[in-house]
């Protein structure tokens, strides 16, 4: 036994020094949630292994694990990002922003060189620059806080042992050649230095080069001022005079002039409600939504009725003992059911589509051809159709159960009472049916009201609607009008206002489950025990 | 009161005819996969010169490695669905036989978080996954586009659901044996893993094959989630390959990989149907 309790705290061990590693890597990389997040597992593993009394959770907390990352952090996270106008041209943090900006260098005609050498530890990490610029003047860099001070060269700092004129160490750091230098590059590229009115960088192996910044930041006003623009008629350069000077906004994300010009890109800023607003009030997103949310209960409902109607009927017929080859018909129909969904959806595409052979059927027996794809009608009757041929064997299947589940002496005795077969359907039948596939039928309008899979890989959300401003088709569900907004590139990637949508189906979604749980009494089972 | 043979008459034609509906496609996707032409259009039910060359074809184009798609799908959905099982049954047996603190709150939670699908929240899935491939070294192994990171993301979603079902296969199991066991001097986990999992070993393989064959049929968060062809599963693969090109597509190929793709599920869901149809009617729809 003892053996295991030492596997154990070895293991145990081993999973503290990886995660600790991580977390440092983590501090480093400033991924603060995620560290936050590997940090609070960590310390939560070590408290349910060593407490004794915690031992029921040590069962219960691999699963947790990816239970807490997958899906509970997502539907927080989606929450947060509803509430943030995350989308192209937002994607970066203010800091990102102005870094990018103040990185957008010009060379100007008047740019001089300087020549370089680079001095660092025996890692090979440069740490100190030594720059002679083309007037003579020479310069010391410190790469850790991008300073840059002059130096006079008899400085008791630098020293040229071998006498070649060329400085062999500084502050006794060795100087970097071949190799060790090219190695650095990298950093060097990253990294600018204030010099004078203008900047350096470096240019080439041996140069660094002076630079004219386009933008500059003053973090005291909170303003950037750009100080050249490209003239697109000239295509060239040039100086603004005077300066322009762009206000940081807040509330958009934007640095803004007095013009009402703004500069790409913006940053990631908290927008408040004003993602959930815009469904209401945006009067380019108000008609297409109203759309999409009309279809999509249409589309929820349809299915379950016509489904449950298609399915009622079968399972009427195959619950009857006097029907031969019922139980062949039944591993027939079922069919749909078993074929993976996507497949089947793609082969009725194919099927359907003007050239394919179910459109050449119609074609051939009725003289008709269906715009399947290009009419919304038609778009939408297809997916009600195709999900009909989908959903039907499970509800024949459910009904084919509770039907079974029906005592027959109800029906003898209403037989005996002379009711019609008709009134021994509405009274008998469906009620109790109802009872028993109630919650199931609730359940599919559920699972319909995001069928991701039909509408997307049937008709695409197809056709357009035209004139649209959002990537809203005539025959999208909210669920891929979501997909659409957050990933559809030629739209652009507008992640916050997709999560505003998806927390509003999460709510929707809500409270037709709450509604379930009374029928099921699934809150009961967990207060019996 | 039996009726006469020919009142079936109507309910048989009635029968036959949504028969004819469900087979048509299915039909017609056989015979196209074993039709050297590789075209859908007229094709005739028995093709002239049935041949295998679509099905060689899978496993030989580089451009649309249907095989490699094939692979990655059983690969992930397998994976998933082992890891799944365990995972929800050593969750759900804790809950059914241990009596802790918050067990209350952390299985009306449960109840309550799963009935919200998860791929409603795929953007932030998907900004997450991003995060997580920006990590130095364990992100290109864990991140975006790689099947690890698919993997934890469905393992995420099956655990609500499932360890929910199991939990009540549990509550149904008698205790007798397992005290037995602690009584003979057995370790609580050596209960569990000795005693508890060969007796449920049927339900077990009903989380099995309802975690597999969901998995296998998720399109939305792999195509998220999964950016370079080689890595696609079978469903984000057939999706790129036939994506707005009905008119001119090679179907041949096409064919022959649903028909691949399909029948292994087929068999294992006409197989398991009566194990499906209980585990999926409690609870929810998940289909």
């Amino acid at each position: 036994m003892w053996v295991w309790t030492l596997v154990k705290w070895l293991l145990l061990g081993l999973l503290d020094a990886l995660g600790i590693l991580a977390l440092v890597t983590l501090g480093f990389d400033s991924q603060w949630t995620l560290l936050g997040i590997l940090g609070f597992g960590l310390i939560l593993t070590n408290v349910v292994l060593v407490l004794p009394h915690a031992y029921p959770l040590r069962y219960i907390l691999p699963g947790l694990i990816f239970f807490a990352a997958f899906v509970v952090y997502p539907m927080l996270y989606s929450v947060y990002l509803s509430l943030t106008n995350l989308s192209t041209g937002h994607l970066l943090s203010k800091a990102q922003v102005i870094d990018q900006l103040q990185g957008q260098l010009l060379r100007w005609e008047d740019s001089q060189t300087l020549t370089y050498w680079a001095y660092g530890d025996a890692q090979g990490e440069a740490i100190l620059l030594l720059l002679k610029g083309s007037d003579e003047g020479w310069w010391l860099a410190t790469l850790a806080d991008r300073s840059l001070q002059a130096i006079d060269p008899a400085d008791a700092r630098l020293s040229d042992a071998d006498g070649d004129g060329v400085f062999d160490q500084v502050d006794g750091l060795g100087r970097l050649q071949g190799g060790a230098l090219a190695q650095q590059m990298g950093t060097f590229e990253n990294t600018i230095f204030p010099y004078g009115e203008d900047v350096i960088r470096v240019s080439s192996l041996r140069e660094f080069r002076t630079y004219k910044r386009q933008f500059h930041y003053d973090p005291q006003s909170d303003q950037v001022t750009q100080h050249y623009r490209f003239d697109e008629p000239t295509q060239r350069w040039m100086a603004v005079e005077p300066a322009k000077v762009l206000r940081a906004d807040e509330g958009q994300g934007f640095f803004v002039a007095e013009d009402g010009v703004v500069l790409t890109p913006g940053w990631q800023v908290w927008v408040g409600w004003s993602n959930y607003l815009d469904t209401f009030r945006n009067p380019r997103i108000v008609a297409p939504f109203l759309g999409v949310f009309s279809w999509t209960v249409a589309f929820a409902l349809l299915s379950v009725l016509l489904t449950f109607g298609l399915g009622l009927l079968l399972a009427m017929l195959l619950n009857d003992e006097g029907m031969r080859f019922r139980r062949y018909y039944r591993a027939l129909l079922i069919l749909p059911w078993a074929i993976p969904s996507f497949i089947s959806i793609m082969v009725w595409r194919g099927l359907l589509n003007p050239l394919g052979p179910a459109s050449s059927l119609l074609d051939s027996l009725f003289g008709i051809s269906i715009p399947w794809f290009n009419d919304p009608f038609w778009a939408k009757a297809g997916i009600i159709l195709l999900n009909l041929w989908l959903g039907f064997p499970y509800m024949m299947t459910i009904t084919l159960g509770a039907l079974q589940g029906i005592s027959g002496e109800l029906y003898e005795a209403a037989y005996v009472d002379g009711a019609s077969r008709w009134k021994q359907f509405r009274t008998i039948t469906f009620p109790l049916l109802l009872v028993a596939v109630g919650p199931l039928l609730v359940g599919s309008f559920a699972y319909n009201f995001n069928n991701f899979n039909v509408i997307f890989l049937f008709t695409g959300g197809g056709p357009p609607i035209p004139g649209a401003q959002t990537p809203a088709g005539s025959s999208d569900i909210l669920i891929s009008y979501t997909y659409q907004v957050a990933f559809n590139g030629g739209w652009g990637q507008q992640y916050g206002f997709a999560a505003a949508i998806t927390i509003g189906i999460f709510l929707l979604v809500g409270v037709i489950s709450a509604v379930n749980f009374k029928f099921t009494g699934a809150l009961e089972e967990v207060s019996q025990d | 009161m039996k009726a006469p043979w020919w009142s079936y008459l109507w309910k048989h034609a009635l029968v036959w005819l949504v028969v004819g509906w469900v087979l048509f496609p299915v039909i017609w996707i056989i015979a196209a996969s074993f039709d050297p032409r590789g075209i859908l259009i007229g094709s005739s039910l028995i093709p002239p010169q049935a041949s295998l060359v679509h099905y060689i074809e899978l496993f030989s184009n580089a451009t649309h490695p249907f095989g490699l798609w094939l692979w990655n799908s059983v690969f992930v959905s397998m994976t998933t669905a082992g890891l799944a099982t365990l995972l929800c049954a050593l969750a759900a047996y804790a809950f059914s036989r241990y009596r802790f603190r918050g067990r209350r709150t952390g299985l009306l939670a449960l109840l309550i978080i799963q009935m919200f699908p998860q791929l409603l929240a795929v953007v932030a899935i998907y900004l997450l996954m991003q995060n997580i491939s920006s990590i130095p070294y364990l992100g290109s192994l864990i991140g975006f586009n790689t099947h690890t990171g698919l993997i934890m993301v469905y393992l995420g979603g099956a655990i609500g659901f499932n360890t929910w079902l199991m939990k009540g296969f549990f509550d149904t199991l008698p205790r007798a044996l397992e005290e037995a066991a602690l009584i003979d001097g057995a370790t609580r986990f050596q209960v569990f893993w000795r005693i508890v999992l060969p007796l449920t070993r049927p339900v077990l393989a009903v989380i099995f094959i309802l975690v597999f064959i969901l998995t296998y049929a998720d399109f939305l968060l792999a195509s998220v989630l999964l950016r370079d062809r080689e890595m696609f599963t079978l469903s984000v693969g057939l999706q790129r390959f036939i994506a707005n090109q009905y008119g001119t597509v090679r179907w041949g190929p096409f064919a022959a990989a649903t028909v691949l793709g399909s029948v292994p599920i087929v068999i294992v869901f006409l197989i398991a149907q009566r194990w499906i149809i209980s585990g999926l009617t409690r609870g929810s729809v998940k289909g």
